[in-house]
């Protein structure tokens, strides 16, 4: 009984399908601009990101010690003999107040921060 | 070239020009799809569909060729429409959009039966509806559909009977024999 009724309903399914397909059949949508505004969204690929992770960590070390030497020699704290430099507590904290060494700090601290947060939001295109 | 070895060409050399090509085969249905259960509100279809995109590539090491690539990508978009609507709670609906869901018959009288096809599936249930555009208008089969949806084959079987035998009445003028 079961499998007249399906034979039955057969034709008729096909049929419906036919004609469904015809008329519903969706059209193509042109892109319009779509793809390419897909790819500028895509996020940086994860090698891109280490490698220029890795360049700003040694671009902001490197910047950094040359700042602190230059604060250091311009200020003519540079001990003149190294092996006879005893280094004094209070003089060494009193330089840590320094404008030039906080910049070094700061500079360091910075480009640690974008190299290894991925999603900084001030340079999103890293 | 085929989707595999585009997306060979993804996972291997992270090929931003590979995943075009595979946006640009594919955008049409994750479009029309979104498109669809928005109820035609093109603009939030639209960044729907980069959203699916967007984190297609993110994951697209995790695609595990099982289902077919489109199929995937319908998947993805249904579940950022379904994340959408949760977070808006209505998806406003814009009569006026509904146009663009129409399908582009070939026979005589076309706006009639553009109408006529509206408001048929206007009276189905939305997932009876979803059934019914990704049959016949995507044209994926009814286990791709499961796969799409999350449903079990045998409601996507139920959801399509029972779609048709509202719409067969319905649309019954256009052609008898259906």
């Amino acid at each position: 009984m079961e499998s007249t009724d399906l034979k039955n309903e057969l034709p008729d399914d096909a049929q419906f399908d036919a004609w469904y397909r015809t008329h519903l059949a969706t059209p193509l949508l042109r892109d319009d601009g779509f793809s390419g505004r897909v790819l500028a969204a895509l996020p940086t690929s994860e090698r891109n990101s280490a490698r220029k992770r890795r360049w700003y960590c040694i671009g902001g070390g490197v910047s950094g010690t040359v700042i602190a030497l230059i604060s250091l020699t311009t200020s003519g704290s540079l001990p003149p003999d190294l092996p006879a430099f005893r280094p004094d507590l209070a003089d060494s904290l009193a330089k840590l107040t320094t404008p030039a060494f906080f910049l070094a700090l700061s500079t360091a601290i910075l480009s640690l921060w974008v190299a290894f947060r991925p999603k900084f939001r001030l340079l999103p295109r890293i | 070239m085929t989707d595999s070895e585009l997306i060979a060409r993804v996972l291997v050399s992270d090929d931003h020009a590979a995943f075009g090509e595979l946006v640009t085969k594919h955008q049409s249905a994750v479009r029309n799809f979104l498109r669809h259960l928005t109820r035609g509100d093109a603009a939030l279809a639209d960044d729907l569909a980069q959203d699916t995109f967007v984190q297609a590539y993110r994951g697209i090491a995790r695609y595990r060729g099982t289902a077919s690539f489109p199929t995937w990508l319908l998947g993805i978009a249904h579940n950022h429409w379904r994340n959408a609507r949760r977070r808006q709670r209505t998806v406003p609906v814009e009569p006026e959009h509904l146009d663009a869901l129409e399908p582009q018959p070939s026979v005589v009288n076309l706006s009639d039966l553009k109408h006529d096809l509206g408001q048929a599936l206007d009276r189905l249930a939305p997932d009876e509806r979803t059934a019914i555009h990704l049959c016949y208008q995507q044209g994926l089969s009814h286990s791709e559909i499961a796969d799409v949806l999350q449903w079990p084959l045998g409601t996507v079987k139920t959801h399509l009977a029972r779609s048709k035998e509202k719409l067969r009445p319905l649309l019954a003028a256009w052609n008898p024999q259906i």
